[in-house]
């Protein structure tokens, strides 16, 4: 290039054509007369200019004229065919699956298609069998190994049956406040109402800490666990608890202890249990009669059964409604089908972005 | 009836009014589809192509320059066939008979009736132009085509190509120097009235 740099080619070319600013061109002039070699490349670029222009010039052979038959086949396009452009498809397309993926994340959406895929529950019968199964022992050592709530129901979930979620006392915040992922959680992670990784219903151990007024579940300890009738069930409690263990408005949650048969969490690692209060070990003993909720039952208020909740491995608090009016917490665990309306709008999203995507490719084809 | 006339007739359906224009048009289409291809024969059917294109998509015409907007029909349909091509085989610029032999004056050659020495001169400096824009990059192959061998002005080009003003400068200005360079391997082949000034007096 003679020393020089594309920019000043770029500048003789458009020299050349008469397309440089005319300030440009006389500061340009003034500079070829003081650097020759700037003459000589524009020279080259114009003789190389000059070489195009007298290349000769090809004529259509044949003429090219639209025929009425022709033009009647390739019909003036419309308003419609126009507006489905390539691009037009390509953002359906995109748009399409993006909100298909949202339908799956979205909580609730896929989460309902799990539960409907879960396995029927347990007859209600099955509540009155304490838990004394490896499942809860799972649990327990799990709690006492300082594991995070949320695992051992995944755990026992996943080799037992299905354990009822339990819902005490008669205020609606208990279930808000608790969220039943904790009350069934086996007690152990200390989370907080709205916490990532707590509202996961577990593995039917509920714990109570009687410590802390106000966050239930929170470090559960062992002598105050009390594991969960097998079967699946959904047990809400009535009854009145002692004061110390209000929680949220006026709804109690009694402390619980281990049924005989479960008795190996609390002894296997004694070093990784909290303290229970004196009030919260008596409490205790004088729920242990009420089977198959451990807690202050009160004669007939204590452990009604009223639905069963399946959990499945990635158990949730799908589908959980609370009837105020009654007392009693009423837990529907809706059995979805396979068909949801969620499942049938994310097949067509992805339907419709497929189609797109073809009439995309289509359009761009014929350009 | 001017050229404004016209389009609006075409856009309203009358198929004579465009074949009109398609007349006017239809040299500059097929040269630059040649230019582009080096294939006559597959240049006729792009510029068939990009007529019937342009006939069906009237509507989205906006005005301005309707030459760029036919040329833009037409580069089109050139790159979708430079894309076909790049899947299949393609064939060379020279028309060859049934022997493989190149056909001496190619009739679809423009021209005003030169001598036989004229004619020779010309077909030498097609072939090397040819040779050289072969090498170019599309992009700028079509720059260049556009500009130095249709005479199209920068605006027009940039219109056409849909790419700013400095991208039509730069890109000339990298193709003729290119050219630049390719054209001189093939100095000593051309007659001396095409040769550079520079090789003249060496």
């Amino acid at each position: 290039m003679n020393g020089l740099s594309l920019k000043e080619y770029e500048k003789f070319s458009a020299y050349l054509d008469g397309e440089l600013p005319a300030a440009e061109a006389r500061q340009l002039e003034e500079q070829i007369k003081a650097h020759p070699e700037w003459r000589l490349a524009i020279e080259e670029l114009s003789a190389t200019r000059d070489l195009l222009r007298r290349a000769p010039r090809y004529r259509a052979p044949r003429n090219f004229t639209i025929s009425p038959e022709v033009a009647r086949q390739y019909a003036r396009k419309g308003w419609l065919p126009s507006f489905i452009s390539f691009r037009l498809s390509a953002a359906v397309a995109a748009l399409a699956m993006v909100a298909a993926l949202v339908l799956q994340i979205l909580p609730g959406a896929g989460l309902a298609s799990r539960v409907a895929m879960a396995p029927a529950a347990a007859p209600q019968a099955e509540l009155q069998a304490m838990p004394t199964s490896s499942a809860v022992e799972k649990t327990m050592d799990t709690q006492a190994a300082g594991q995070p709530q949320a695992s051992a129901p995944a755990e026992s979930a996943g080799e037992a049956t299905p354990p009822p979620v339990i819902l005490w006392g008669d205020n609606s915040g208990v279930i808000s406040n608790m969220g039943v992922a904790r009350g069934m959680g086996g007690g152990g992670g200390g989370c907080e109402p709205g916490q990532p990784g707590c509202d996961v219903p577990g593995g039917g151990i509920v714990t109570y800490n009687n410590e802390k007024v106000g966050s239930p579940m929170q470090g559960g300890a062992a002598d105050t666990i009390a594991p969960a009738p097998s079967g699946g069930g959904i047990v809400t409690y009535n009854g009145v608890p002692p004061d110390r263990n209000v929680v949220g408005e006026g709804s109690y949650i009694p402390p619980m202890t281990l049924p005989a048969g479960s008795a190996a969490g609390p002894s296997s690692s004694p070093e990784s249990q909290p303290t229970a209060t004196p009030e919260a070990a008596r409490s205790a003993a004088e729920a242990e009669s009420a089977n198959p909720i451990l807690g202050f039952a009160r004669g007939d208020q204590a452990g009604q059964i009223i639905a069963q909740a399946p959990i499945t491995q990635a158990p949730t608090a799908a589908a959980v409604e609370v009837a105020p009016s009654a007392g009693v917490r009423e837990v529907h665990a809706a059995a979805q089908p396979f068909w949801s309306p969620t499942r049938i709008a994310q097949v067509g999203l992805v339907g419709l972005a497929l189609l797109a995507l073809v009439a995309a490719l289509l359009l761009r084809r014929r350009g | 009836m001017d050229e404004i006339a016209l389009v609006q007739s075409a856009r309203k359906g009358d198929l004579d009014a465009f074949n009109r224009l398609v007349l006017a048009y239809q040299d500059m289409a097929y040269n630059l589809a040649v230019r582009m291809l080096s294939d006559t024969d597959i240049a006729q059917d792009v510029t068939q192509t990009a007529f019937l294109s342009a006939y069906r998509s009237l509507d989205s015409f906006r005005g301005g320059s309707f030459k760029a907007w036919v040329m833009r029909m037409v580069t089109n349909a050139c790159y979708d066939e430079l894309r076909r091509r790049q899947r299949h085989p393609t064939t060379p610029l020279e028309p060859v008979d049934e022997d493989d032999e190149e056909i001496e004056s190619p009739h679809w050659m423009a021209g005003d009736d030169p001598t036989p020495e004229e004619a020779l001169e010309r077909r030498e400096l097609d072939r090397a132009v040819q040779r050289c824009l072969e090498g170019l990059e599309e992009d700028f192959r079509a720059v260049v085509v556009m500009i130095d061998l249709e005479g199209m002005d920068y605006l027009e080009v940039s219109a056409s190509l849909h790419k700013p003003l400095g991208t039509i400068k730069s890109r000339l200005a990298r193709a003729r120097l290119k050219l630049r360079d390719c054209l001189h391997r093939f100095w000593e082949l051309l007659p001396s009235a095409f040769r550079l000034e520079s090789e003249r007096n060496a």
